[in-house]
């Protein structure tokens, strides 16, 4: 838990705790040890609530411009007063005064804690967070009412004065906590990246480290933020990170915490060109976004997205950073400018191919074009020259990101490697143009040859009315032209009208491991020379590109 | 495509089978586990070394970064001799004669004039790449096939005109011969 979330935390017990003392005498207290009777007590507790309906509609409002810490501020040095005056009040217009301000302030409080949590957190930890806040304020409730009832006697007015008065204290003390968070200038929520690098650029130093300081998760992986402050806050988080896991002791922490520690001895280690850490995470099967070379300073940035199988474990921390890598190094030898190629593990990748349906893509799709708006803002370049990679599944989620109107952010060309499909039939469909989608395939890599859903189906139902025959014919007339694939049509047909790089065959099937061919895009067999032709693409030489077979 | 269509119900085995496909450097290691990464980076050091040997009159050259994997290694070395675009030629045909001599398979060339490549495979799997990159910097790359881990330490050849690894060092040593922009007698042709 950061800083921030600890003290929003005690802030919950705080007025929870307050509330559970008080709130439930106070029928009692009105009625009778102030003797004004049952009537009374009914309009002070109506009004407790309805004060509390008047004003909220108000607080979203003071919050978008003054951010939640002013607001908690003022809503609990007014609480504190509502309760010392409910303390002191023995006539009518006193109690119903001083329950019109009690009510309001402290239902004013809730939203404000709220607000805070969302400011600190990520997807992942939000829930929990929430989770936390819900049981805090229950148990300070169900505290307060005990202490509460211990120290109250119906015949004596001064212990109900000094429940109210310890109430008041509870609520200054909330008001001088809010007072140390520095987080005062509203984070805009559910903003384009672009308007994130303005929020983060206007903000004073002071600020800045504050929220470093308190929200690592939430500024390590927020698209619009610098790209050397997203390292920092991710390498500052990564030891918690990993401490957090060590403290569990299933297989998936344990197969989890290798791919970390394998991450961070690659940031300790420091190596060539420079890694920086643009996102770490929990959730789902990991998340973890690495860039070799800085996407900010970089003329050519290339980002790609990993498939089938991929999660944030050992493999990954190795095998696809060494991709990302040897990408970064083969780029560097072809031009002058600077690059910076990225590992992009930002999406829940199926983990097989009994699993592979387009909800992952779709998802991961969606995230991914963020991620590349958060890189055309961050970037220093009016113009940098941005290329997508796709390899197996995750050209899927590049076709998918493709097809959000305006294609890719900032994307110049889409390479897809081993691709199963990408969910369009036509390169133009892609956003790029159909000179700018690169295509590589092995006559090895069964992935590419996976048969459609269709040709499945009417194959099975020929088979089983007319045996092998009766399939052939029945998947046949399912793909005439023989060129879809399991997510459409195959990106290396010329149908599709992409520009295909000839890859040499990788290995036969089953003769090294399962399906080596395809995982070898970028290592032995056709790794060199696949990986110089991603290399001439990312460098945007592309017109360089003219593998063939030797003569 | 159509033998699969054949198979096309037992697709379900298929599936079972290719669940168990990773995305990233999963292959299984070769050589029943005799050699590990430090071995391999050693036996890629040493069809670089004996690459570099080929080439007469001889380069300067560095040692470029070397990438590791999960049970696979790359090695780069960094021309540091300027080499003209009318040698460039006689540097592919050097290289690609000698790789063909000692019975590495070429696999793929790049037909670029600007950014020419070759690459070749050996009997034991390890991948050879020549590419002349950025002003025409020429640059070599040995994969090894996918091996035992262990950790792989720089390698031990000494580079003849050492320089920085990153970044990467551009060619600033002349040559009589390979730096020279004489046209050369037709009878030397390139290997594209």
């Amino acid at each position: 838990m950061s800083t921030a979330m600890r003290r929003i935390q005690t802030g919950n017990v705080l007025s929870a705790f307050g509330l559970g003392f008080t709130v439930p005498y106070l029928y009692v207290y009105v009625a009778q040890v102030r003797d004004l009777g049952s009537g009374t007590a009914g309009v002070v507790l109506a009004v407790f609530a309805t004060a509390a309906l008047a004003l909220l509609p108000f607080t979203g409002r003071a919050m978008d411009r003054r951010g939640p810490v002013p607001v908690l501020i003022a809503a609990a040095v007014f609480a504190a007063a509502g309760a010392m005056s409910m303390g002191l009040a023995s006539s009518v217009p006193a109690a119903l005064a001083s329950a019109a301000l009690l009510g309001a302030a402290t239902a004013v409080i809730q939203p404000a804690l709220s607000t805070l949590i969302v400011w600190c957190s990520t997807p992942s930890t939000r829930t929990r967070a929430y989770a936390m806040q819900f049981f805090l304020q229950n148990l300070g409730l169900g505290i307060g009412g005990l202490v509460g009832g211990q120290i109250v006697d119906q015949g004596s007015p001064g212990t109900f004065t000094l429940l109210f008065g310890i109430e008041a204290a509870m609520f200054l003390v909330l008001a001088g906590i809010a007072a140390t968070a520095r987080l005062s200038r509203p984070a805009p929520s559910g903003a384009e990246p672009a308007a994130y690098r303005r929020w983060w650029e206007g903000l004073a130093p002071e600020l800045r480290d504050a929220y470093m300081a308190d929200c690592p998760e939430l500024i390590g992986n927020l698209d619009g933020i610098p790209a050397a402050v997203r390292d920092r806050a991710n390498r500052a988080r990564l030891g918690d990170l990993i401490a957090e896991l060590g403290r569990r002791d299933d297989e998936d922490a344990r197969t989890r915490l290798a791919g970390l520690r394998g991450i961070e001895a690659q940031l300790e280690s420091g190596g060539h060109p420079p890694l920086f850490l643009l996102g770490i995470g929990n959730e789902g099967n990991g998340r973890a976004i690495v860039s070799f070379g800085n996407p900010d300073t970089a003329r050519n940035v290339s980002a790609y997205v990993p498939g089938l199988g991929t999660s944030l474990d050992e493999d990954f921390a190795h095998g696809d950073l060494k991709r990302a890598r040897d990408v970064a190094l083969g780029a560097a030898r072809l031009t002058g400018r600077p690059v910076a190629s990225i590992a992009w593990l930002g999406y829940d990748a199926p983990q097989g191919v009994g699993v592979m349906g387009t909800g992952a893509a779709e998802s991961g799709g969606v995230a991914y074009n963020r991620f590349m708006s958060g890189l055309v803002a961050t970037n220093q370049y009016e113009n940098p020259h941005l290329t997508a990679i796709g390899h197996s599944y995750g050209s899927r989620t590049v076709g998918a990101a493709a097809r959000h109107p305006g294609g890719i952010p900032g994307a110049d060309d889409i390479v897809l490697v081993g691709s199963p499909g990408v969910g369009v039939d036509r390169a133009e469909d892609l956003g790029v143009g159909k000179g700018h989608v690169f295509v590589g395939a092995a006559e090895n890599d069964l992935v590419t040859k996976l048969p459609s859903p269709r040709e499945v189906e009417a194959g099975t139902a020929g088979y089983l009315i007319a045996g092998p025959v009766g399939a052939r014919a029945a998947g046949h007339l399912a793909d005439r032209d023989d060129d879809d694939l399991w997510f459409g049509r195959d990106p290396a047909s010329k149908a599709f009208g992409a520009r295909r790089f000839a890859v040499p065959d990788g290995p036969p099937v089953l003769s090294d491991g399962l399906v080596p061919a395809h995982s070898e895009y970028f290592e032995r067999g056709n790794g060199i020379s696949s990986g110089d032709a991603v290399a001439l693409i990312v460098a945007g030489k592309s017109d360089e590109l003219k593998m063939a077979a030797p003569r | 495509m159509r033998g699969l269509r054949r198979f096309a119900p037992g697709l379900a085995v298929i599936a079972t089978v290719l669940s168990g496909c990773g995305g990233g450097g999963r292959g299984v290691p070769m050589d029943d586990g005799k050699m590990n990464m430090q071995e391999a980076a050693e036996r890629a050091d040493f069809l670089l070394d004996g690459t570099l040997q080929a080439v007469k009159p001889g380069v300067a050259w560095s040692h470029g970064v070397t990438t590791t994997g999960n049970c696979e290694v790359t090695r780069r070395r960094v021309v540091m001799t300027q080499i003209s675009e009318q040698r460039r030629g006689s540097f592919l045909g050097l290289v690609d004669r000698y790789w063909r001599s000692t019975g590495y398979e070429i696999t793929a060339v790049n037909r670029s004039e600007a950014n020419p490549a070759i690459y070749a495979n050996s009997a034991d799997g390890f991948e050879l790449g020549l590419t002349f990159g950025y002003k025409g910097q020429a640059f070599l790359e040995a994969a090894t096939p996918c091996v035992r881990k262990s950790e792989v330490a720089e390698p031990a050849t000494p580079a003849n005109a050492p320089r920085p690894e990153w970044p990467i060092p551009r060619p600033d040593t002349h040559d009589d011969f390979w730096s020279s922009t004489d046209a050369l007698p037709s009878s030397s042709r390139s290997a594209l």
